[in-house]
């Protein structure tokens, strides 16, 4: 099945199919796939009590990613009353553009929003809560919500450039016309699972387009020997290459990239491959972050939030458990506690056995 | 109903108008907001819309999702209940548990229902009116028309009064307040209950825990609460008051979080969607939106929320503060329509007393930018008095900078220098500086200057053009050796060619002929291109006889500058084709003697008469062996100061622009027409002397007279110099040095035409009244000549000879070679 097709049919085949019917079987539910114990272990460390999740390794700041994360995670551990927190917060403090769109960072020290540009992908993993959560516990208010940010996306960061459509990864300094290698795109921003929600949100908007390109550009996007993507892609070119300014690694935004192909379903080797041969073994010895120009590490995670990642992978590709010590949630930083707890949430919902 | 009921109301209505006004002239445009206001009027419109997002026309695909979602539930749940159990070991929390937490299965009956319920909307009949803006006809007096408003909400005991006394009972009278506010736009039958102080029986420790969580502000934790709650008790019924309440505190950090970000639509879209916030309860959330309207080029609207403030708000410190903060957007004529609704007090006071000070800082300032816009004289006249009044320099500061640029330099000195009595600072320095020098009190404006001259760029800038004025005066003026040397350390110091130009015609004209011209030679390195320094370079080496320098500036620069080329002939020089240029030099430069060099001990470095000064050419380029080193500083005149009415107080090259001329230094006519004549351009200084001529003041017109004869003078124009000194009469020194010039270029003239007689009758006049120098003792030995007189002409020769005159001695050396006596020379120059 080429690329396309296998697109249409798994990824956005309940917009394509099913627009007023029952939710197709590939898309994630997410309610109740966390334990409230586990989910009090990461609120604990990372939910301000204001309802602000807090990067605690990058000066305590919250950002929008944060946020949107902070929110589907609470519907994972079906803790409405978390939800309500994390969302009371990012509206009044952080739903402040005259886009629609979030700030992507709030600072605990004033002026609180230092910088007013957007991150696309906090505001699609904030929309993409919303209308989960407004499906799941019947909240008209935040699919009304969800849809204003969707919308918002859809005028502002959503563009086409040549054959592709992109999802600019801010309003602000990213375009041809702003950057001598622009347009730069993140590939990690493509939140899969997301993005027939949206279109189903928007029905006349491009999401389904962007899945599409995302794929291909992932697929386009293969440096070096380990054939991976970098955190930071420039399209100025007719073929992808490391943007200029950015490490040319793969690496912290990047690791995020597998984590969403499986999410969304797309779990066939020939997308998540070069992902697969890069980890192979780094569920214990530890995840590489990889220079695609040197082809060496440019660092290697320990921290059981990362090394999860491969084990997803390796559970998912070849039906491997997951690791025992991995099976026990240790909160360390907001990041790899975050992606622990979105593989988690996977797991038990798709693959039980592995767990 | 009670007047500040009335206020409230009407109030609603203002803001809504104002507001809705907003969203009809936004209709009248297609632009990408229309969508976003028009949903946001709905929402503030709808029956069951408190939350902002929620559009009606989202309905339909909100209820497919969650049909869909209730479908996909079942499924969920079984697949969480397979997921295996897990141990806790210490320290971390063991997983997973897909366990269904608080079970969803009841959410479609309560959820929907708190927006369902909610009163906000009775808000509504007042947005639907939205196309007059009630400030556009503020009423005065408190008189306001009743407006026709639909109230939809029954009257009566449905008015929810829990929050009104959780907030008296907390003593929070802001939020009372608030809410009284809201409650009465809903409900205009409604009153506030008597006893509302007294005690709320406690019923419910966990409602009243959300109370207090809202009224602390903490409605992320108020929310968080109520979903606990609801979670745990689906058939509680939230009251809708409360969530009311939340959604008009929530969307008050936005607005104020957006403010603060500058996110001016946001602003107004909150304000739009949220008509509750609008009211004199919060007066912040009105300065905001009126700040938000402004900065975003709406500021008919921004003007009109002020005047709706100030028509329907009591506050003082409030109505104060809403001018205060409008001119920091406002115009002056937005400004005053806020101004004309001031409140005058029993003791005649307006209330706005306090700031009618700024506002006439602010129109002063704004008027002192620009000479073009003049000032309200009450304007003046108050900040006179406070200027007066007051013991700090800010107001006398303005008040010097405003009449420095409107031509007052008069006034500008009297005010900083006020100023400086009670501070020192750079900028009263400058201003004090420019002021002075603009009044030609240079020496004045240099002593202002010295202090802070290197406080920045600026400072700098007016020290030296001062410093240059002062050495600039003609004749010199007498200045300290302190000062002479402290502005040849600064113009050193900045390589300031200008300065350095004229510490070498200071230093000429006082007889320090080295001095000069290693000034002069400072100034070309500096500057390559200067023609007056190469020409003063030219005449110091000239008058030092170092003819091999004299030769390498006439290499370098004749080809560049007629009246160098022709300093290698005295009769070019005098006959040439700008035959007034030698009129850069003083009396003092024909008659050096004349002048008393100083006789303080800063005279001058050693004299070396040879090659201790360099020759810069015009390109950058050393002909010289030595580059420069300035320079001692010329000594200083001792001579009494003479007045300095006549002296070119402006060189500097202050008038080379006009504008510059006239609005930077105020200078008038005459000192204009001075400023001109320093820069070598008569014809210019000629017509600004005629404007200075056209005066009652005896003393200027007799300095304009003068100044325009030296200016037709230094063009060439004898006959209309001859005429312009008669225009006043002159003192003796000033006729006899424009008479002594005029019959110079008369004979010289008459020389150039072969009018030899003509020429002998001039000089013979000339020679009354003035001591007749060398070059003219060879136009008039070479008349003899030419008048069959070889005897006389010789005896003039010799004695010209006897003086060191080189021309002498090559015209005996002719005399005596050729018995035909052949007119060598001169005759070829004369063709």
């Amino acid at each position: 099945m080429n690329a396309a097709g296998w697109l249409l049919a798994t990824v956005l085949g309940i917009v394509a199919l099913l627009p007023n019917e029952g939710v197709a079987a590939d898309t994630l539910k997410i309610q109740g796939t966390i334990s409230p114990a586990v989910w009090q272990a990461y609120a604990g460390r990372f939910l301000d009590p204001s309802g602000r999740i807090i990067d605690d390794a990058n000066g305590s700041i919250s950002h929008s990613e944060g946020q949107g994360y902070g929110l589907i995670l609470a519907l994972a551990a079906d803790d409405r009353s978390s939800f309500e927190r994390i969302w009371s917060f990012t509206q009044t403090q952080m739903l402040l553009r005259s886009d629609g769109l979030s700030v992507w960072s709030w600072r605990p020290s004033e002026p609180h929003v230092p910088d007013i540009n957007n991150a696309s992908d906090g505001d699609l993993l904030i929309a993409y809560a919303l209308a989960m959560a407004g499906r799941a516990w019947q909240m008209p208010r935040y699919t009304a919500a969800a849809t204003a940010i969707a919308t918002a996306l859809g005028k502002t960061s959503i563009v086409t450039a040549g054959d592709n459509t992109l999802l600019l990864p801010g309003v602000e300094g990213f375009k041809a016309d702003t950057r001598a290698d622009g347009p730069v795109i993140n590939l990690s921003y493509w939140v899969f699972e997301a993005m027939p929600v949206m279109q189903q949100l928007v029905p006349g908007g491009d999401w389904q387009k962007l899945a599409r390109s995302g794929l291909d550009l992932i697929a386009a996007s293969r440096f070096g020997q380990s054939e991976l993507p970098t955190d930071w892609i420039s399209l100025h070119d007719s073929t992808p290459r490391p943007a200029a300014g950015f490490d040319p690694d793969f690496g912290y935004n990047a690791i995020r990239i597998p984590l969403y192909l499986v999410r969304a379903g797309i779990t066939d080797p020939a997308w998540l491959g070069p992902f697969a041969a890069a980890w192979r073994g780094g569920q214990t010895r530890g995840l590489p972050l990889i220079n695609v120009e040197t082809n060496q590490p440019a660092a290697t995670l320990a921290e059981p939030g990362y090394r999860m990642l491969p084990a997803l992978l390796d559970c998912v590709s070849n039906g491997t458990p997951i690791p025992p010590d991995l099976k026990i949630f240790t909160p360390t930083h907001y990041y790899p506690a975050t992606l622990y707890l979105l593989a988690v949430s996977y797991l038990a919902e798709r693959k039980p056995q592995c767990l | 109903m009670p007047v500040r009921g009335a206020f409230l109301v009407i109030g609603s209505i203002a803001i809504v108008g104002i507001l809705g006004a907003v969203f009809v002239r936004q209709a009248a445009t297609p632009t990408d907001d229309l969508t976003s206001l028009t949903r946001a009027r709905a929402a503030s419109t709808g029956p069951a819309t408190p939350d902002i997002f929620m559009a009606p026309t989202t309905t339909p695909s909100v209820q497919s999702a969650a049909d869909t979602l209730g479908a996909g539930r079942a499924s969920q749940a079984q697949t969480a209940q397979a997921v295996p159990p897990v141990v806790m070991p210490s320290g971390s929390v063991t997983l997973p548990s897909a366990a269904p937490a608080a079970a969803p299965s009841t959410a479609t009956a309560p959820a929907t229902t708190p927006a369902a319920s909610t009163p906000s909307s009775a808000s509504v009949p007042i947005s639907s009116s939205p196309a007059t803006p009630a400030a556009s006809a503020p009423a005065v007096g408190g008189t306001q028309p009743a407006a026709p408003v639909d109230t939809p909400a029954a009257s009566g005991p449905s008015v929810d009064e829990t929050a009104l006394r959780y907030f008296a009972q907390q003593g929070d009278s802001r939020r009372l307040n608030a809410e009284i506010a809201r409650l009465r736009a809903l409900y205009p039958n409604w009153y506030p209950p008597s006893d509302m102080s007294a005690p709320v029986p406690v019923t419910d420790a966990l409602l009243d825990n959300m109370w207090k969580l809202y009224s602390q502000g903490q409605y992320a934790a108020a929310r968080a609460a109520i979903a606990a709650r609801l979670a745990s008790d689906p058939n509680w019924k939230v009251p809708a008051d409360l969530l009311a309440r939340l959604d008009v505190g929530e969307q008050r950090d936005r607005l104020i979080n957006a403010s603060n970000a500058k996110q001016w639509e946001t602003v107004v879209q909150i304000a739009a969607a949220t008509p509750s916030l609008l009211t004199c309860a919060d007066v912040d959330v009105l300065w905001r939106l009126a700040e938000a309207f402004a900065r975003s080029d709406r500021v008919g609207r921004a003007r009109d929320v002020d005047v709706y403030v100030l028509t329907n708000c009591q506050d003082p410190k409030e109505r104060l503060a809403t001018v205060q903060k409008a001119m920091a957007y406002l115009g002056d004529a937005e400004l005053a329509d806020l101004l004309a609704l001031e409140r005058v007090g029993a003791n005649g006071q307006g209330e706005f007393a306090a700031v009618r000070g700024d506002i006439a800082r602010r129109r002063i300032g704004a008027a002192a930018k620009d000479p073009a816009k003049i000032a309200p004289p009450e304007d003046i006249t108050l900040l006179e008095q406070l200027a007066r009044s007051s013991t700090k320099a800010d107001d006398a500061v303005l008040l010097g900078g405003y009449l420095f640029s409107h031509k007052d330099a008069e006034g500008a000195v009297t005010w900083f220098q006020l100023a400086k009595t009670r501070a020192d600072t750079p900028e009263i320095a400058r201003g004090l500086a420019y002021a002075l020098n603009a009044l030609d009190r240079p020496a004045e404006a240099e002593a202002a200057a010295y202090r802070w001259r290197d406080a920045g760029a600026e400072n700098k800038e007016v020290y030296l053009v001062v410093a240059t004025a002062l050495l600039a005066i003609d004749p010199p003026a007498k200045i300290e050796p302190e000062v002479m040397a402290r502005m040849a350390k600064a113009i050193s110091e900045a390589k300031y060619p200008e300065g350095a130009q004229n510490l070498g015609w200071y230093a000429y004209n006082t007889g320090q002929t080295v001095a000069a011209a290693r000034w002069f030679s400072a100034a070309l390195t500096w500057k390559h291109d200067t023609e007056p320094a190469a020409f003063g370079l030219a005449l110091a080496a000239q008058k030092l006889g170092n003819k091999v320098a004299f030769a390498q500036i006439i290499r370098v620069w004749g080809p560049r500058s007629q009246r160098i080329a022709d300093l290698a002939d005295p009769t070019k020089q005098r006959a040439g084709i700008r035959p007034a240029d030698t009129f850069l030099l003083p009396p003092s430069i024909a008659n050096p003697a004349a002048v008393q060099p100083g006789r303080s001990g800063a005279v001058q470095p050693a004299v070396r008469v040879a090659s201790d000064y360099a020759v810069p050419t015009p390109e950058g380029t050393f002909l010289g062996a030595d580059a420069v080193a300035p320079v001692a500083a010329p000594a200083p005149v001792r001579t009494a100061r003479v007045s300095n009415a006549g002296g070119g107080g402006g060189a500097g090259g202050g008038c080379r622009s006009t504008t510059r001329t006239e609005q930077l230094r105020g200078m008038n006519a005459l000192t204009r027409g001075w400023c001109l004549l320093s820069l070598n351009r008569p014809i210019e200084a000629v017509d600004a002397f005629d404007i200075a001529l056209d005066t009652n003041d005896g003393k200027a017109r007799q300095d304009a007279a003068y100044g325009k004869t030296l200016a037709n003078l230094r063009a060439g124009l004898t006959d209309a110099a001859a005429v312009s000194a008669a225009a006043a009469p002159q003192d003796t020194r000033r006729a006899v040095e424009l008479r002594t010039e005029i019959l110079t270029q008369r004979a010289i003239a008459a020389y150039a035409d072969n009018r030899w007689t003509e020429a002998l009758l001039y000089l013979d006049e000339r020679s009354q009244i003035a001591p007749e120098q060398n070059d003219l003792l060879i136009i008039r030995a070479w008349s003899y000549y030419h008048l069959g007189k070889p005897r006389e002409a010789k005896r003039l020769f010799v004695a010209a000879a006897g003086t060191g005159s080189r021309d002498a001695a090559k015209a005996l050396a002719v005399l005596a070679n050729s018995q035909q006596g052949l007119t060598l020379g001169d005759g070829r120059d004369r063709r």
